[in-house]
């Protein structure tokens, strides 16, 4: 999921920046000062992630991550996921300087798209949050492959092609994403319900009734 | 369900196992000169190979001068096609891709091998036994282009582990340096952030 530098035109990556500039500045705004230590964490479990790898077919693929970053910062996976793409780019040469902003968009959008669209039903009855979590988990994974067979579409040739071959190489991501969101959550809200998103409207629900 | 869940933790477990096996997010490609052929080695970074990856050779300008496809050991050799300066640009597919930059020093040093040893020999032809075979003491009966042929083979023989070693070394996975590391700068960004909110907190307060 990282595109090595030299792969995209100029288009592509100033776009990719653009976007990765204006996601970050959001991000940075909406994060609390209370939740920094937070977004720090869940930025270096995003680093280390990328180091554990799946073997699939003739290449393998390594876990992203980005769905839990993302259900847990919201916004702010932004700025923690540009970080530690600055890091891998600079500690294991993954990724790329010029890419940094596309590769920050590939992940960090996916993450902020699943946290609206999953982030609410956390807090509803185990079945439905355990499929929301699942749904995150993989979907911003999903979300990514398809990110980066779009950016990748202009160079590589056909889009559904390239993402088509992305999205197969991280089937097994998604899936081992999906179930490690799941227990995630779990543990999480048992442990610290007030992390996940939307706790405190689920409150308010539940005192309600 | 407990089933699926079992598989589930299975696959999980399984790609933890499977950590160091290769991966997939670099890869490196590496080149070589031997006489007048260049041999290029791609690799993802952990060590496995770039098969069916598209090789393509530039000169200084960046003119595509050949183009070919690495076999199931990740290696694809062509003859120099000019003494210039190459730069070999290797794609793996899904925005992997890295270059190596071959100077036309190295590539001249490698020309003249095959040359001196089938053209330049002043030797008569009943002397034409191979010569690896030829005996040493035939010392005085060499020319210098002929010594500096056997030099520059012998060497290259000489060198080859070492190119394969240095070929290897390209594609160091990450150490834990490099992990600990990362993990360090950020937490000295998040102290950093808590440091200058705290700061300001503190002159509005």
């Amino acid at each position: 999921m990282h595109i090595s530098e030299g792969v995209l035109g100029a288009p592509v990556l100033v776009a990719g920046a653009a976007v990765a500039v204006a996601g970050t500045a959001v991000g940075l705004k909406k994060l609390e000062l209370e939740r920094v230590a937070q977004a720090g964490m869940l930025s270096a479990a995003f680093f280390v992630a990328s180091l554990i790898h799946v073997p699939v077919g003739p290449s393998s693929v390594h876990l992203i991550l980005n769905g839990i970053v993302g259900l847990l910062l919201g916004w702010a996976a932004f700025p923690a996921i540009l970080t530690a793409l600055v890091l891998q780019a600079m500690m294991f040469q993954y990724g790329g300087i010029t890419t940094l902003g596309v590769n920050t968009v590939i992940m960090a959008l996916p993450a902020v798209v699943c946290y609206h669209l999953c982030g609410p039903f956390i807090h509803k009855p185990p079945r439905i949050a355990v499929a929301a979590a699942f749904a995150c988990g993989a979907g911003s994974v999903f979300l990514g492959a398809i990110l980066a067979g779009a950016s990748l579409m202009f160079t590589e040739g056909s889009f559904l092609e390239v993402a088509g071959l992305i999205v197969t190489a991280h089937l097994p991501v998604m899936a081992i994403e999906g179930v490690i969101t799941v227990f995630c959550v779990a543990f999480l809200k048992k442990v610290k319900p007030e992390m996940l998103p939307g706790y405190d409207a689920a409150v308010l629900a539940q005192a309600k009734n | 369900m407990r089933r699926l869940l079992t598989g589930l933790a299975v696959t999980v477990l399984y790609s933890f196992v499977a950590l160091p096996a290769a991966h997939a997010h670099k890869v490196t490609i590496f080149a070589w000169v031997e006489g007048d052929r260049v041999f290029t080695e791609s690799k993802f970074s952990g060590g496995k190979m770039v098969k069916a990856g598209k090789v393509a050779v530039f000169d200084g300008s960046g003119n595509l001068l050949l183009e070919g496809q690495t076999d199931d050991n990740g290696s694809f050799d062509f003859k120099a096609p000019i003494i210039a300066d190459l730069k070999i640009v290797l794609t793996a597919g899904m925005g992997h891709r890295n270059s190596w930059l071959l100077t036309a020093a190295e590539l001249s040093e490698g020309e003249p091998t095959p040359l001196a040893t089938n053209e330049a020999r002043p030797e008569p032809a009943s002397l034409d036994t191979p010569r690896e075979t030829a005996p040493p003491l035939a010392g005085p009966g060499l020319t210098a282009r002929d010594i500096e042929a056997i030099v520059s083979r012998q060497l290259e023989e000489k060198i080859k582990p070492l190119v394969q070693m240095v070929a290897a070394s390209q594609e160091k996975g990450p150490t834990m340096r490099d992990i600990v590391g990362g993990i360090g700068y950020i937490i000295g960004l998040v102290g950093l952030g808590a440091y200058v909110r705290y700061r300001k907190d503190r002159r509005h307060s």
